[in-house]
């Protein structure tokens, strides 16, 4: 099977009609039904809703990691063609996870047998951008991550961890990064200094970055909102 | 009990099994082979003891030791019985005189006092069931003789003899009848002479053995001997002397019996592995369950339950593919000489495997939920000194030939235990190293998964090792034990014709004739005769012992009058070692008082199940008088076809090519083996399981790593480099370990099992050719865990 992406013309993040729903027991339960949206490049996108409304569903149909049901999700990378990720077939979805998307979770987003720096080298290794290692550590210094280079997940903190996240999930420079509630496990102090570096970063970094939060300052710190339990 | 709250438990415990059907297959599996192996065992052995229990004479059913003394007469009889019914020989319940000879036609008479037999309801008397008044009026004594069918007459001297059972014929064994004492006094003259005592001996350890046979058979073999009765001026020996082929199977099925347990040691190895997997993954819910107020032991005991609910239906399965294991086996040891009844699976079988079945359930299980929710770790001092005692038992197992095969086998668990639970703690102790290694990613981090996370791999490739290791053992024994026995064949077939005359006569004609035949280059004659030697019976061969016959028994001089050379088996059974003197006692009716021998050589005899004494044919004859009977024949030919095709067609002559008797000896032997070869299959089938579940199950309990990487765009081909890193690490530490073991293993198998087990002893001569197969097979064992490990994927359940 061939694994280049097939593409489209067409620009930014477009989602259109979008359906996705699971089997739950016998009866099929619609997590995102019609759901169409445009996002520009490099914006912010909070992503808002109750549990169980389908943002992290969403998060994952953008990442290629589920297949929609009906609808189009179509990504354009910067300064590439445009990529219809609701085609995608598995291998080339992968591919597309690797090249152009960077995820920030909400718990466990360090490969716990990795230090800090393999964890972070991880996405470039896989891409062959070893040569970004340096712009990728001076990131890591700016998160205030210098001093932990050579420690694994295990002896951080859960705030150092999504700073070491964030600097993973921007490494090798991916056009959309994607954060499941990426604050939603730390205390006030570390929420804002978390969300103030990945926004900040991501903004750097040029990175269209949709945030899935309960958080509704966070929220008002996007550029665009989009709430799903409003979605008709 | 809270019995709805674990009925709801229990429920979701087998919805949790449900949910992991590759593992709970593999477990599933795994029990089945493990009672499968001892059911199979179990049944052989069975089968086996059945057929020697037909083989053995009939005068010696239920009797435990044999009494002699020299010049054994009536009245030392009449004189031990009176010392028993005063009540000095309590533990003695039963008492029989015996008498037995050889006729002078070479038909071996055996008399025993059946009114004796019948006060102690000894079952020899079941077979005289014929004997009554009227058949004695009649004038025709009852005889039970191999191969004759009942109300035959048979006519010795002036003696009339009337059939009254049939037992099976025995090939290459002196023809028996077995007749009350009187008669046997009759035929063979001097009333007044006895050659033994035989009684049963009541004690608590012969009878605790007598049941440990019923449920695990040929287990006595392995156990000490168990006290012989105090007679004072008697010898008194085991009984096992008399029938030694009895001795023999017992010790083949001790050894089947252990290595049949191996796959029960392993699927329990397995299913602990997989329960500890089963229960990290687990582990958040059950603890959730806990804060919410459940006891923890309400949890196990759910946690426990699901697996014996998992076990019964596994341990069916065993039992019912265990009857066609023992046949498979049965027929791959016999091949198309298989006249062995298969007994179906009794009472006494289906509760040693469901107990089997259930214990690795409860065991494996339990274990796995201990350590899991253990509050402290096990105080070091404790492993310390579980690891001292084990150590202690090893070495006493093996130093103290008292502790017999038992010793041995204890020795053996020891060992395999110590060795298969050190790959936790060595993982451990790479760990630091791991994690300053440097290399591709995906190998750093399939290193450091394995020395991070031992306690989800480790047992599973302890496993691995034991199954290899094992297998390694019993193939390097093998081939030691066969290099031997090839070499035996090829230094005691050298003549290339050999004539066996039934009825014992007319052998040195017929060699005179042959030896005029212008194809022949050497006939020689030889022949047997049962004897005792300190009370043990005896086969003496006796032959012109030339330099080159001698060789044929490893020694290098011809025999000369008074010299003897003995079988292994009989040297290690009398004590008696190179140098020493032997006392033969000859026959009464020959007049001939015993004659001193001196032992000037040992020879093996593989599979022989009696002694055997060598001796000149000068040194027979004053033993045994002239003439002597000889009906063996033993022809050297370079045109031994010319001479075959010219023997054809002689009645009552049995002939063989030295060859053909070489290429059937080798035939035999490999498929005795592949019994074995088939049990070590089994284990390693299911420590392969133990690997699959391992490594399955690890992808599945690092689910969020897993998805992470998902995440990150890894491909299935980094998760294959690194599951294959994972599987290969484990595999070469499994093979580490099991290389070294195997060896050992292989070692006490031939200095230490096979001479406490058969009397025998075999050369360790290690090679290559016995390791490779089960390397290969742990190799692709390895691999396809490996690729298992990368194919598997956890479900992926995005929270909404």
């Amino acid at each position: 099977m061939s694994t280049e992406l097939p593409t489209v013309n067409r620009t930014a993040v477009e989602v259109s009609s979008l359906g996705k729903r699971y089997r739950d027991g016998t009866q099929d339960r619609v997590v995102l039904h019609e759901l169409s949206f445009v996002a520009p490049a490099g914006a912010v996108v909070a992503v808002c809703g109750p549990s169980g409304v389908g943002k992290s569903s969403l998060l994952n149909l953008l990442a290629g990691l589920l297949a929609p049901d009906s609808g189009q999700i179509v990504v354009t990378p910067q300064g590439g063609a445009a990529i219809a990720v609701h085609e995608l077939a598995p291998a080339q979805a992968t591919l597309y996870r690797r090249r152009h998307v960077g995820y920030v979770f909400q718990f466990f987003n360090l490969v716990p047998t990795l230090t800090v720096a393999e964890n972070v080298r991880l996405p470039l290794v896989l891409n062959g951008l070893e040569s970004q290692w340096p712009i990728a550590c001076e990131r890591l210094l700016a998160l205030g991550m210098g001093s932990h280079l050579e420690s694994f997940p295990e002896t951080l903190s859960g705030g150092e961890r999504q700073r070491v996240a964030i600097a993973r999930a921007l490494a090798h420079s991916p056009s959309l990064v994607l954060a499941d509630e990426p604050t939603g496990n730390l205390d006030a102090m570390n929420t804002r200094r978390v969300a103030d570096l990945l926004f900040a970063q991501a903004r750097a970094a040029g990175a269209t970055l949709f945030i899935a939060t309960h958080d509704a300052v966070l929220a008002a710190a996007a550029d665009m909102r989009l709430d799903l339990d409003q979605v008709p | 009990m809270n019995i709805a709250g674990l009925r709801l438990l229990l429920r979701s415990s087998l919805r949790f099994l449900r949910s992991a059907p590759g593992s709970t297959l593999s477990v599933f599996c795994g029990v089945a082979i493990g009672v499968l192996s001892i059911t199979g065992v179990h049944l052989l052995g069975e089968s086996v003891g059945q057929a020697f229990d037909g083989m053995r004479p009939p005068h010696l059913g239920e009797i435990t030791h044999v009494l002699t003394r020299s010049d054994l007469t009536t009245n030392d009889y009449a004189q031990l019985r009176a010392r028993w019914r005063l009540g000095e020989l309590s533990s003695i319940d039963a008492m029989i005189p015996l008498r037995e000879g050889v006729l002078k036609d070479g038909v071996r008479m055996v008399g025993i006092d059946w009114i004796a037999a019948l006060e102690a309801r000894l079952p020899v008397v079941m077979l005289f069931g014929g004997i009554n008044g009227s058949s004695r009026n009649a004038g025709d004594d009852p005889v039970i003789v191999e191969g004759e069918w009942p109300e035959e007459v048979i006519r010795i001297d002036d003696v009339q003899l009337r059939v009254v059972h049939r037992l099976p014929g025995r090939v290459d064994q002196p023809r028996t009848f077995y007749v009350d004492m009187g008669t046997a006094a009759r035929l063979l003259g001097d009333d007044k002479r006895l050659d033994a005592v035989l009684v049963r001996h009541r004690s608590v350890a012969a009878s605790g053995a007598e049941f440990l046979e019923s449920v695990m058979p040929g287990i006595s073999a392995g156990l000490p001997v168990a006290p012989a009765p105090e007679v004072d001026g008697w010898q008194v020996h085991a009984v096992d002397g008399e029938a030694p082929g009895q001795g023999l199977a017992k010790a083949v099925l001790f050894n089947l019996g252990a290595l049949g347990s191996l796959s029960l040691l392993v699927s329990l190895l397995l299913m602990y592995q997989t329960a500890v997997i089963w229960l990290r993954r687990q582990k958040v819910i059950l603890a959730a369950l806990h804060d919410l107020g459940v006891d923890r032991w309400l949890l196990g005991v759910s946690f426990v339950a699901a697996l014996l609910l998992l076990g019964v239906p596994a341990t069916a399965l065993g039992v019912f593919a265990g009857d066609g294991l023992a046949s498979l086996l049965l027929a791959s040891a016999l091949g198309d000489n298989m006249s062995v009844i298969m007994p179906q699976p009794g009472a006494a079988v289906i509760l040693k495997a469901a107990i089997a079945g259930a214990g690795v359930c409860v065991a494996g299980g339990g274990l796995a939920w201990w350590r899991e929710w253990r509050q402290l770790p096990l105080p070091s001092a404790w492993v310390r000194l579980s690891v001292a005692v084990m150590v202690v038992i090893a070495v006493i197992g093996l130093a103290w030939p008292s502790a017999g095969l038992i010793g041995v086998f204890a020795s053996i668990l020891c060992i395999c235990l110590l060795a298969g639970f050190s790959v936790t703690p060595l993982l451990r102790g790479w760990r630091s190293r791991a994690n300053r290694m440097g290399g591709p990613v995906w190998l750093r981090m399939g290193v450091r998964e394995v020395t991070w996370f031992p306690d989800d791999l480790s047992i599973a490739c302890a496993a691995l090792a034991l199954a290899v290791a094992v297998s390694i053992g019993v193939g390097v024994m093998v081939d030691s034990f066969r290099r031997e026995f090839s070499e035996l064949l090829d230094s005691r077939l050298v003549n290339d014709v050999y004539l066996s005359i039934s009825g014992g006569s007319g052998a040195q004609e017929l060699a005179g004739t042959i030896g005029s035949w212008p194809e022949t280059s050497r006939v020689t004659v030889s022949g047997q005769r049962a004897s005792r030697l300190g009370g043990i019976p005896v086969l003496v061969g006796y032959t012109d012992f030339t330099a080159a016959e001698s060789s044929r028994y490893g020694y290098s001089r011809s025999l000369a009058k008074g010299e003897a050379l003995i079988s292994e088996t009989l040297a290690r059974a009398a004590n008696l070692r190179v140098g020493q003197t032997l006392q033969i006692d000859s026959e009464s009716e020959l007049e001939i008082a015993g004659r001193v021998l001196s032992v000037v050589g040992l020879f093996k005899g593989y599979g022989e199940l009696g002694f055997r004494i060598m001796v000149d044919t000068d040194t027979a004859s004053t033993l045994f008088g002239s003439p002597l009977q000889f009906d063996r024949v033993s022809i050297d030919s370079r045109k031994s076809s010319v001479v075959l095709s010219r023997l054809e067609g002689l009645t009552g002559v049995r002939v063989s090519s030295g060859r053909t008797m070489r290429q059937d000896a080798l035939e035999t032997f490999d498929r005795t083996f592949a019994i074995t070869d088939a049990l070590t299959w089994l284990a390693m089938l299911v420590s392969s399981g133990a690997m699959f579940n391992a490594l399955t199950g690890f992808r599945l309990s690092q689910q969020t790593t897993g998805r992470l990487l998902d995440t990150l765009g890894v491909d299935f081909g980094w998760n294959l480099r690194t599951s294959m890193v994972r599987a290969g690490m484990l595999g070469m530490i499994a093979l580490g370990i099991a290389l070294p073991l195997g060896l050992w293993l292989g070692w006490v198998l031939c200095e230490y099992v096979n001479p406490r087990a058969f009397g025998w002893s075999i050369g360790f001569s290690p090679s290559v050719q016995p390791l490779l197969l089960p390397v290969l097979l742990a190799g692709l064992a390895t691999v396809a865990a490996g690729f298992a490990g990368a194919v598997v994927r956890p479900p992926f359940r995005p929270r909404g």
